[in-house]
């Protein structure tokens, strides 16, 4: 790909073609001008407007008043809720993502059994991934509810009383994060596709080296899927901080704010209390977090993700 | 699929070595676990779907009620305002049926502007040679990274100053050509080979004509899985129409979901019907699923795995 844009910015070939070549020019920045516009309009400008904004005190009716890092201070010193949220958040989150991949390379790895069935399996266990937003969070309320949900109907089937789960301080963020990993579908058809495409031979070799179906997986399976792994993880991370749907239905941050996700936090001050130079100061300090998380990952993954036909 | 999948894996002999005796230990834990995560997944859907068919006081009946004793449709007729409710509240023209309607324009509408203009932008990236192409590409993976809660404020003030607040463009537009869309698409254009463009080129056929004749039919399963990713992201939308929409005449399916608990003041909040509305507005997704999964799954691990 890199050759073929220097072969055709080279000058002999820029001669005989530059009348197809500039025509390709033009068309190819019109076709991409609606991504580009996109770009200013919707994401680089709104990015840019919010670290200027995070720096202003803003109510919306009067016009921003710029006051420095104060916002940042405040939230630093004297915010008890954003380090709660913070916090709240990156449990909920590296909860889900690693629990995300343990249950999905399970799940997949099951599947690849060559087991009868198979697609009807992936088809049915994909489904929960399709569906998402206020229909399920009801559905959750209602799977969760103390004495008619069906979760504790089915504890006490071997006899253990359900604790209640969305009322308790305790129970609600776990309860969370079975929610999330009932979409763990959508993970695991990446997982299978990936181990369908591992080569035979490694398996052969690996059992010619005398390895058991374990060590088969420790040191064949697991490496040639790290990357659709690391994909999921990234993918995860980047959206399990921004979760908002369900903690606004389902608690609405409750009890005691024990579900008060970053983004029900920055929702509140932008859109209940108006408070938008806060929210925008907020808002900076999940793309820092979130920046620095995937930077970490990528630094790890030199070492910890195989690529194939990478010399290293 | 299946037969798809285990064709390419006879032909290219991938996949594990396949168990050696028929009827071993690991093979019966295997079902055993595949069986209760079927268990898992599966009923919440149905437990949705049985209590939607009940009436009010059957749904709070313990120990649980699996199968309704008194199934009817009651609900459903009730929540389409076929027949008299005094458990919900159908203020300002605010319906199942009117929510339900805007919910699959603004989707459908996304669905349609995103395929199409992801897909031109795709061929530029993929098939085109521009000046600052791989640049511009690689920026725009860069900010597949950036998540979008970040920009909330200003993007509503943006919208505000649009005088974009109480319409649906904020719901269509910002969404047309996400840089994900048009990664996607541009995945698999790059799997069109060279010659193919080139011999269009020949024939006399500009960038568009290339695109349109030559890619577009090539890469349709492709473009079927985005529309597919596309129109339950829409439709499942939450946070955008919650912030943009106040007028209950413009809400969509799940803002009218959301409303529907706080229901008619002095009554309690009506679960049957709140289940069956949840049920209407999944049934949508779950029926274009099934029945284009065959894409969806293959465009899916596809398109993760280039």
């Amino acid at each position: 790909m890199a050759t073929a844009v220097k072969q055709a910015s080279s000058p002999v070939r820029r001669q005989r073609m530059s009348r197809t070549a500039l025509f390709e020019n033009v068309a190819g920045y019109l076709f991409i001008s609606p991504w580009i516009i996109g770009f200013l309009a919707f994401e680089f400008g709104p990015l840019i407007a919010a670290g200027y904004l995070g720096l202003t005190r803003y109510d919306i009716l009067t016009p921003p008043n710029f006051v420095g890092l104060a916002n940042y201070d405040k939230m630093f010193t004297r915010d008890p809720l954003f380090w709660k949220s913070l916090w709240v958040t990156a449990i909920y989150s590296l909860s889900t993502v690693f629990l995300g991949v343990i249950f999905g390379v399970a799940l997949a790895v099951l599947l690849n059994q060559k087991v009868r069935g198979m697609s009807l399996y992936r088809t049915i266990y994909y489904l929960p991934a399709v569906v998402s937003g206020v229909a399920v969070a009801y559905m959750w309320i209602w799977v969760f509810t103390p004495e008619a949900g069906i979760v504790n109907y089915a504890l006490s089937l071997i006899g253990i009383t359900g604790p209640n789960w969305l009322f308790s301080t305790t129970w609600t963020l776990p309860a969370f994060v079975a929610m999330s990993l009932w979409a763990v579908g959508g993970g695991m058809v990446l997982y299978l596709a990936g181990l369908q495409g591992v080569p035979t031979q490694l398996y052969e070799a690996a059992s010619l080296d005398g390895a058991g179906r374990w060590a088969a997986f420790w040191s064949v399976t697991l490496p040639m899927i790290s990357p659709v792994i690391f994909f999921n993880f990234i993918i995860g991370i980047i959206g399990s901080f921004q979760v908002f749907t369900n903690s606004f239905v389902i608690t609405n941050g409750g009890p005691a704010n024990s579900t008060l996700f970053f983004v029900l936090y920055l929702y509140r001050h932008a859109f209940e209390n108006f408070k938008m130079g806060y929210a925008a100061a907020l808002g900076m300090i999940l793309f820092i977090v979130i920046m620095t998380l995937t930077i970490i990952s990528f630094r790890l993954s030199n070492r910890l993700v195989f690529y194939e036909g990478r010399v290293t | 699929m299946s037969q798809n999948a285990s064709a390419v894996a006879a032909r290219h002999k991938i996949g594990p070595y396949a168990p050696k005796r028929k009827f071993s230990l690991v093979l019966i834990f295997t079902h055993v676990c595949l069986f209760i995560a079927l268990l898992v997944f599966v009923f919440p859907f149905y437990w949705m779907i049985s209590s939607s068919l009940k009436p009010m006081a059957d749904i709070y009946i313990v120990p649980v009620q699996f199968w309704p004793t008194r199934p009817s449709l009651n609900n459903y007729l009730e929540i389409a305002g076929l027949i008299q409710s005094d458990e919900i509240d159908f203020r300002g023209g605010i319906s199942l049926t009117r929510t339900f309607l805007n919910s699959t324009f603004i989707a459908v509408v996304n669905t349609a502007g995103t395929v199409f203009l992801a897909s031109l932008a795709g061929f530029a990236f993929a098939k085109l040679r521009f000046k600052g192409r791989n640049a511009l590409f690689l920026s725009m993976l860069a900010t597949m990274m950036i998540p979008n809660s970040v920009g909330l404020v200003p993007s509503y003030l943006i919208m505000a100053w649009l005088k974009w607040i109480n319409t649906w463009y904020p719901l269509i537009i910002p969404g047309l050509a996400t840089p994900f869309a048009v990664f996607w698409m541009r995945q698999y254009m790059t799997t069109v080979p060279d010659e193919m463009i080139e011999a269009a080129r020949i024939d006399g056929c500009g960038p568009f004509a290339s695109y349109w004749r030559v890619v577009v039919p090539v890469v349709l399963p492709g473009m079927a899985a985005l529309a597919i990713f596309s129109f339950m992201g829409h439709w499942n939308a939450f946070m955008g129409p919650l912030i943009y929409l106040n007028k209950p005449e413009l809400y969509t399916l799940p803002l009218f979901l959301a409303v529907l608990d706080s229901g008619v003041s002095g009554r309690p909040v009506p679960l049957h019907l709140i289940f069956t509305a949840s049920f209407v507005s999944i049934l949508p997704i779950l029926l274009i699923f099934l029945f284009a999964q065959r894409y969806f799954i293959a465009g899916l691990t596809a398109g993760s795995l280039k």
